[in-house]
């Protein structure tokens, strides 16, 4: 009896440890949770934050621009020798940022893409994924030409992409946006699908204005394209426009910034002062060009408002200028005040203010009005009837550009057609005769063009020198000509061996040569163009 | 890890023969005192996918960014490196093979091994181009092999009376090679580097980087009207880093109490890169700047195109336009070349010299506490011999330190070895 007994005890023990593993083995064995870092996430957390990552980057390519096209040159008491924005002796580990920033926040985008496609509670979030893809990928195809596109961003599924024809993905970017149109204009209002709501820092969820933002980025793609191989893709393209026009007003990025921590509006952030009070990293060591001057002194066009709104005693004439690459009797910057701040008060007791860098807190402008105003007209100076002549535009350009300069940090509201009418006549007034301001005294298709584009570049002075720099690529505006500093905006020092002694693009990182043999080779910075700069 | 990666099997088997006790006509023989033949094989399974600073054992997922404190509260981004779904353990499988002897009453002593291990799946962050969205992917590599030979010889060619002079030396050979990489890779950066390298099908690690553009002789393609150098090419495998041979040689004279000994080291086939390089010719520093006065000279070792006759000729006398700040500091001319840069890690170095007494016991006789003293001094590092190619340091210090993957760089911000010299008494109670 008690030898059965302590068998049976036996085996029950054994059959309870037996039960007991096998329930715990999960727990256990599993892996481990990480406690650190979040494993998983969502499209409606990585939105708001892709987006605010975009905003931060906006600046890499803003800087970038401002050295190319002409709008910011070397401070006084700085050692830039040696400065690749001096010589444009570009190598593999020449702005690298350029290239790596947009890869960076493309991941974003992409995971927001590939974790969406084909679930249809995200289709809006997966709409303006896209749509942002494509506004980054035309960055890209503008400096370096062919990039991977369909092999692109995709992880551990390719790891050495190929790169893709850079024309033949600027198709691809138009095709992505009129499908994205698409899902937005289907459920845009849909309460089926999850709306974007406030994880929308850029249109509050305005299903419509993303789809006019869209527009947007496909009339800057368009017009780019309209030289070279897709000139007669992009005729017909002109004409595939959403009825749903495009948006004429300044497109911000706002994710709430806060002026008393490290989230500050970036361009405030860089060109002005940290949180804590200390000089933004470029805010002393860089100053307006003499060239971008005489857009507003009366060396070449007079604009006296603009020009106070813009610089810092401007009208006193006292704003430190030089001309790029220049290193002797170099003006220091004005102790406490950026160029391009025109408030009262240094460091953290600066107040806000109107003009370029308006407030801690204002909102990242990544396409200001005044630049879809000119994309339209020059449209309709080619022919392609989207919205209003291309007088209307240029006049609605010059406006909208002289509306977001007069708005300050908090009060974004636009000035009255009076007061906009109002300037735009003194503008007029003050330039007669001129066509670079008076639309109607260009006589040529060529002076036309060169007024339009002139007048964009001036509009996006330290808006968007990217946008510019692409521009003068592609039309060789606004006009330079020899080596004075009124001139020319190119470098003293350059060694571009390029008739216009500028590059024409950037070369691939060392990174991508050492990892990825799929590579383009052989490129010059200097003769190697993108396919659209046919001039 | 992957539930099927979870357990592993690592076994290991040794034997070894002893000729001179299995045999008689050995045991007796007068040449040979005691040899020994062994061979070994085995197979080690690790887990080592982190460290303290990237997570440890939580990096086995993909993670996100987090961003606080804005208007819509807290945000996500993919971080930038990916981990592969499927990580598994490192296995390594060895085998090995030598034979020890010594020889005519201890006069001569040695050892030879032969060694093959063959690692796969490694784990570790390599580095991926960025156009896949990401930086870096943990991921297991490959098949990494090691093969080769140590070996020692000693001997002790005066043994008489009070004198004896034991004289030696062990020559290692080491060739890593990297056999594979996991998902078509074919290079990948070690540790994060971004000039070390492995590549399929070379030794491991490698430097890659750029180079001149060569002739097919292997000379410098200049501008026939600059003379600068017409351009460069990236991604150029530019050497291994870890020596191939090393070789030490060392000795030991003892008279009575007193023993004089040394030891020289030598290490062979294997490169550099100083990225403090570039540093020191844009300031003007180093003295391959100063070579030619900072005036123009010759490109060496250069050739240019000839148009008329299609061929590479060699360039004696077209002299480069600048030959002081606008050739040096350029970074497309010469700073941002790598293979400027590199440079032979070959050197011979005294390593140790010591001398040391050791007190006759009759002297301690009356000093009863004490059963024995020993009083010696050494210096280690004394003296180092290397190639004039290498301007820049000693190569026994890493940029990256010492438990890093990615050796074979050395920068301005580390210190190097030091030359010492110390003293010893010990006392034996």
């Amino acid at each position: 009896m008690t030898r059965i007994m302590k068998r049976l005890l036996k085996l029950s023990i054994i059959l309870i440890t037996a039960f007991t593993v096998q329930s715990c083995k999960k727990s256990y064995l599993d892996i481990n949770e990480n406690t650190n870092s979040a494993t998983s996430s969502s499209p409606n957390l990585v939105l708001p934050a892709v987006l605010n990552n975009t905003a931060s980057n906006f600046i890499t390519y803003f800087n970038y621009g401002a050295w190319m096209a002409g709008y910011q040159a070397n401070a006084g008491g700085y050692s830039f020798t040696g400065s690749t924005f001096f010589t444009y002796n570009w190598n593999s580990g020449t702005n690298n940022g350029l290239f790596n920033s947009a890869f960076t926040d493309l991941r974003s985008y992409q995971y927001i893409i590939t974790s969406t496609t084909g679930v249809n509670k995200y289709v809006l979030y997966n709409a303006v994924a896209r749509i942002m893809k494509s506004y980054y990928y035309q960055i890209l195809v503008d400096e370096y030409g062919n990039v991977p596109y369909t092999e692109g961003l995709a992880g551990v599924d390719n790891l050495t992409p190929h790169y893709d024809d850079a024309a033949t993905v600027y198709k691809s970017l138009v095709t992505e946006i009129d499908a994205a149109i698409k899902d937005l204009q289907t459920y845009g209002s849909s309460s089926v699908v999850s709306a974007l709501g406030s994880a929308d820092i850029v249109f509050k969820g305005d299903a419509t204005k993303w789809i006019k933002f869209a527009n947007n980025i496909k009339l800057r793609i368009l017009t780019r394209a309209q030289a070279g191989t897709l000139a007669a893709y992009a005729t017909s393209a002109f004409g595939t426009f959403s009825a749903e026009g495009f948006l004429t007003e300044d497109v911000t990025i706002n994710p709430g910034y806060v002026s008393t921590s490290a989230r500050q509006n970036p361009l405030w952030n860089t060109y002005h002062s940290s949180y804590t009070g200390s000089n933004g990293a470029y805010a002393a060591q860089q100053i307006p060009t003499r060239w971008i001057f005489s857009f507003y002194n009366g060396t070449k066009l007079s604009d006296a408002t603009r020009g106070a709104l813009i610089y810092k005693n401007y009208a006193a004439g006292t704003t430190p200028i030089n001309q790029l690459g220049n290193e002797t009797n170099v003006s220091s910057w004005i102790s406490g005040y950026p160029a391009w701040y025109i408030g009262v008060g240094t460091a953290l007791n600066a107040p806000e203010t109107q003009g370029i860098i308006k407030s801690r807190v204002m909102g990242q402008l990544i396409m200001p009005a005044a630049e879809t105003y000119f994309l339209l007209a020059e449209a309709a100076l080619n022919g392609h009837t989207l919205s209003g002549d291309a007088a209307t535009n240029f006049d609605n350009g010059i406006k909208a550009s002289y509306n977001y300069l007069q708005k300050t940090g908090a009060n974004t509201t636009s000035a009255t057609t009076a007061v906009l009418d109002a300037y735009l006549t003194a503008y007029k007034t003050a330039n007669t005769g001129n066509y670079l301001v008076n639309y109607s005294a260009a006589t040529t298709a060529a002076q036309r063009l060169e007024a339009i584009i002139t007048q964009k570049y001036i509009a996006l002075n330290f808006v968007n020198g990217y946008e510019a720099w692409q521009e003068y690529k592609r039309t060789g505006y606004p006009a330079i000509s020899g080596t004075g500093a009124t001139t020319t905006f190119v470098s003293l020092q350059s060694s571009a061996t390029s008739a216009d002694k500028l590059p024409v693009r950037n070369l691939y990182p060392t990174t991508e040569y050492n990892l990825n043999p799929n590579v383009p080779t052989g490129l010059s910075a200097y003769t190697s163009k993108i396919f659209w700069d046919v001039n | 890890m992957a539930p099927a990666n979870r357990s592993f099997f690592y076994p290991a088997a040794d034997v070894s023969f002893i000729p001179t006790d299995a045999f008689a006509f050995l045991k007796n023989s007068k040449v040979i005192d005691y040899m020994k033949i062994r061979a070994g094989i085995s197979k080690v399974g690790n887990v080592n996918v982190g460290n303290s600073t990237n997570g440890g054992a939580y990096s086995l997922e993909s993670t996100f960014d987090s961003q606080t404190g804005y208007g819509y509260g807290t945000g996500y981004t993919p971080n930038n490196t990916l981990v592969s779904n499927n990580l598994k353990p490192e296995i390594t499988t060895g085998y090995e093979a030598g034979i020890d002897f010594r020889l005519f009453k201890g006069l001569v002593d040695g050892t030879v091994t032969y060694y093959n291990t063959s690692s796969t799946g490694q784990a570790i962050v390599a580095g991926v181009p960025i156009t896949t969205g990401y930086s870096y992917y943990l991921l297991n590599t490959g098949e990494l092999t090691n093969e080769g030979l140590e070996t020692a010889l000693h001997f002790t060619p005066i043994r008489k009376g009070d004198w004896k002079l034991t004289l030696g030396g062990n020559y290692t050979y080491n060739n890593n090679k990297l056999v594979s990489l996991s998902n078509d890779l074919t290079r990948i950066g070690v540790s994060n580097s971004s000039t070390i390298f492995g590549q399929v099908g070379q030794v491991y690690p490698v430097i890659i980087g750029s180079d001149y553009i060569r002739d097919p002789e292997g000379r410098v393609v200049v501008d026939q009207n600059t003379g600068y150098p017409v351009g460069k090419t990236e991604g150029n495998i530019l050497g291994n880093t870890i020596p191939k041979n090393r070789l030490g040689l060392d000795f030991q004279l003892s008279y009575k109490g007193l023993t004089f000994s040394g030891l020289f080291e030598y290490r062979s086939n294997y490169v550099q890169y100083s990225t403090a390089g570039s540093t020191y010719d844009f300031s003007g520093s180093s003295a391959r700047s100063a070579y030619y006065n900072r005036e123009k000279f010759v490109f060496p070792n250069s050739s240019y195109y000839d148009s008329a006759t299609g061929t590479y000729v060699a360039n004696n006398s077209i002299t480069v336009s600048d030959g002081g700040a606008g050739f040096w500091t350029s970074s497309s001319l010469y700073s941002s070349v790598t293979s400027n840069y590199v440079y032979s890690g070959n050197y011979w170095k005294l390593r140790e010299l010591a001398l040391s007494y050791k007190l006759p016991s009759s002297v301690l006789r009356n000093v009863k506490f004490i059963k024995s003293a020993t009083v010696s001094a050494q210096g280690r590092n004394l003296f180092i011999w290397m190639p004039k190619s290498n301007e820049y340091a000693d190569p026994d210090y890493s940029n990256n330190g010492a438990d890093s993957n990615a050796v074979g760089i050395t920068s301005l911000s580390q210190t190097p070895p030091t030359r010492y010299y110390g003293g010893t008494i010990s006392l034996t109670f």
